[in-house]
């Protein structure tokens, strides 16, 4: 039992993953949109300045209308793209409903302006293609499509190649950079959204690696569950038979035995709690939060004030001083507010807790509060508390040094069987 | 004396419990119930000082008959649990429950509370609370719990839409970012784990 990690399957570590994931997310978008607007740039040389050489003002703003019309749709299902990625199939529209959306028919709509304005089959049918591609298709479908459109494309420009390339005058350079744009554009985004899903699919990966491992601790707390209060049971089985035996002959004997019994009820109980605890324990500053939720749940107006590296706070003792506290204005507060408070003063660590008092508060600064004291001491620290008429005050402080290292919660092992 | 009203489903804890109380020379046990249901009606016609409820009952339980009680009657209410989930802990304060005891504590421990609690004090077993802060804070939005509380019994999407009143993307988007924060693939597996935290 020495290997204890009290924490199943680390959050932090996957929070950090879903942060690149989001990261990736970002950047292939990004290059998304990029190579959307380079290919409508390029192809808008072609359609404005060679074509009709800047004179027909319908040409211009037809143009421009169908490049924001594709642009925005690009946007938009890019963004639907996302959260059906992380969603299950279940909770995606239905299918014919994503390719009959405003979003693609806004697509379709804009990329039939472009391929009007610039008078090429191969273009429009390249940015269709591409909205297209940005719509979730069923699974293995989207890239023999692609291969299929590809195919297409290429036949479509040796169709209207002479064409370009003779409006063009011999500048060889500039049609074939329109012909890669308008080819490569629906087969590169098909890829970005391959490797999109990839990374999605491998971050699901690492999530059921951390269940996984955290499953395996539930079994071996399972394990040693089985192990304790198996061992408990047994004790207790053995003293209520001889308290039975006994009950005639010596009955103030049997009595002893039940009192024995219910000790070890106690004992198996505290074990179970401790065992049960090594696998919670959570930072300070989510302790605090959590009073602060409780007490305002009781109706208290809560003030919490953490320090923003609070984590470094000494969890095993300022963690029981956190809950004895909150039962304390929970029980003998005024009920109206409390401060919660925890920082960090020079070479101290405080935890301070401020309420209004309360009719009821006979025991004043209450008997749980010295249990805590006494240990507070022992670490080196101090509890004060402070009585004015309107306001009740515990503060307790923890030298810093102490806590070096001493941020996990270490519980006793009393009452576990060896 | 103070009477009492003892509310639990399992028969031998409950007749154990009650026998136990009656030993207590202040106390007086005027009703057992075996449901919540059962508990407010007995509650409503005998008008008890103290109504000690066992928070898992079938049907309604513990922390809402103690809700529907005190609607109609001044009684002080104990919830007593197994173990206490820090959802229900949070949810019997806000309903104004005034005790809250584990299962484990001996009669003469839940005597002292009963006393405690009808001298208009209230009362957080340590245990119940310690569990209550030592427990993982829910990474999501009251409207992402709303969303999975709007469709923790298998509703779709334009279902849980309708109920909250927003659109079918919004609340897909909750969705998105509640499986995402949970690292979970479904919302059917977000709305167990939620659940089994005590979060909805």
């Amino acid at each position: 039992m020495n290997d204890r990690d009290p924490r199943p399957a680390s959050a932090p570590r996957s929070t950090t993953l879903a942060r690149e994931v989001v990261a990736t997310s970002w950047y292939i978008a990004a290059s998304i949109v990029f190579f959307m607007i380079s290919a409508l740039g390029i192809w808008s040389l072609w359609a404005l300045l060679v074509r009709t050489r800047l004179e027909d003002p319908a040409v211009i703003v037809g143009y421009a209308a169908g490049s924001v019309a594709v642009l925005v749709s690009t946007v938009v299902l890019l963004s639907r793209y996302r959260t059906d990625g992380d969603v299950g199939e279940a909770d995606r529209p239905p299918r014919l409903r994503r390719f009959l959306s405003w979003p693609v028919l806004v697509g379709v709509a804009g990329s039939l302006l472009v391929g009007v304005t610039t008078m090429t089959v191969l273009f429009a049918a390249a940015v269709l293609a591409t909205i297209l591609c940005l719509v979730r298709w069923g699974p293995g479908i989207r890239w023999r499509g692609v291969i299929l459109v590809e195919a297409a494309l290429v036949a479509l420009w040796f169709a209207e190649r002479a064409r370009i390339e003779g409006a063009l005058e011999g500048t060889g350079s500039f049609a074939f950079a329109l012909l890669v744009f308008a080819v490569a554009l629906p087969a590169s985004i098909a890829l970005s959204l391959w490797s999109w899903d990839v990374v999605l699919e491998l971050d699901r990966a690492r999530a059921t690696e951390s269940r996984l491992a955290a499953t395996q601790e539930r079994l071996r707390l399972a394990g040693e569950l089985h192990d304790l209060q198996g061992h408990h049971l047994q004790v207790i089985a053995l003293q209520l038979e001889l308290a039975e035996r006994m009950l005639e002959r010596d009955p103030d004997a049997a009595g002893e035995q039940i009192r024995l019994a219910r000790a070890s009820v106690d004992a198996a109980r505290t074990g179970t709690r401790e065992l049960a605890g090594r696998f919670r324990g959570v930072p300070l500053p989510d302790e605090l939060a959590n009073a602060a939720d409780l007490l305002r749940a009781a109706g208290l107006a809560v003030r919490l004030d953490v320090a923003a590296d609070a984590v470094l706070a000494p969890a095993d003792i300022l963690g029981p001083v956190i809950r004895e506290c909150t039962t304390n204005v929970l029980k003998h507060g005024g009920g109206r507010w409390a401060e919660l408070r925890l920082d960090r003063d020079g070479a101290y660590w405080r935890v301070a807790f401020a309420n209004d008092p309360g009719a009821g508060s006979a025991l004043g600064s209450g008997s749980g509060l010295d249990g805590i004291s006494h240990r507070v001491g022992v670490a080196g620290g101090d509890l004060r508390t402070r009585r004015d008429d309107d306001r009740f005050e515990v503060v307790v402080s923890i030298p810093a040094a102490s806590a070096a290292g001493a941020g996990r919660r270490e519980p006793a092992e009393e009452g576990l069987p060896q | 004396m103070i009477r009492v009203l003892i509310a639990d489903d399992e028969d031998m804890i409950r007749s154990a419990l009650a026998a136990l109380l009656r030993l207590e020379d202040d106390l007086e046990v005027i009703a057992e119930c075996r449901d919540g249901e059962s508990a407010v009606e007995r509650a409503l016609e005998l008008r008890p000082d103290v109504c000690l409820l066992d928070l898992e009952m079938p049907g309604l339980d513990g922390v809402e008959a103690a809700a529907r009680i005190r609607r109609h009657v001044p009684a002080r209410c104990v919830v007593v649990t197994r173990h206490a989930r820090p959802g229900v802990l949070r949810r019997a304060l806000s309903a104004g429950v005034d005790g809250f005891v584990p299962k484990s504590r001996r009669a003469d421990d839940v005597a002292a509370v009963i006393r405690e609690v009808a001298a208009g004090r209230r009362y957080v077993d340590p245990e119940v609370a310690a569990d209550a802060l030592s427990d993982e804070r829910s990474p999501l939005t009251d409207r992402e719990l709303d969303v999975l509380r709007a469709g923790a019994r298998g509703e779709t999407i334009a279902e849980i839409a309708a109920t909250l009143h927003l659109s079918a993307g919004t609340v897909r988007n909750h969705v998105s970012s509640v499986l995402g924060k949970l690292h979970l693939a479904t919302r059917q597996q977000a709305a167990i784990m939620a659940r089994e935290r005590g979060w909805i």
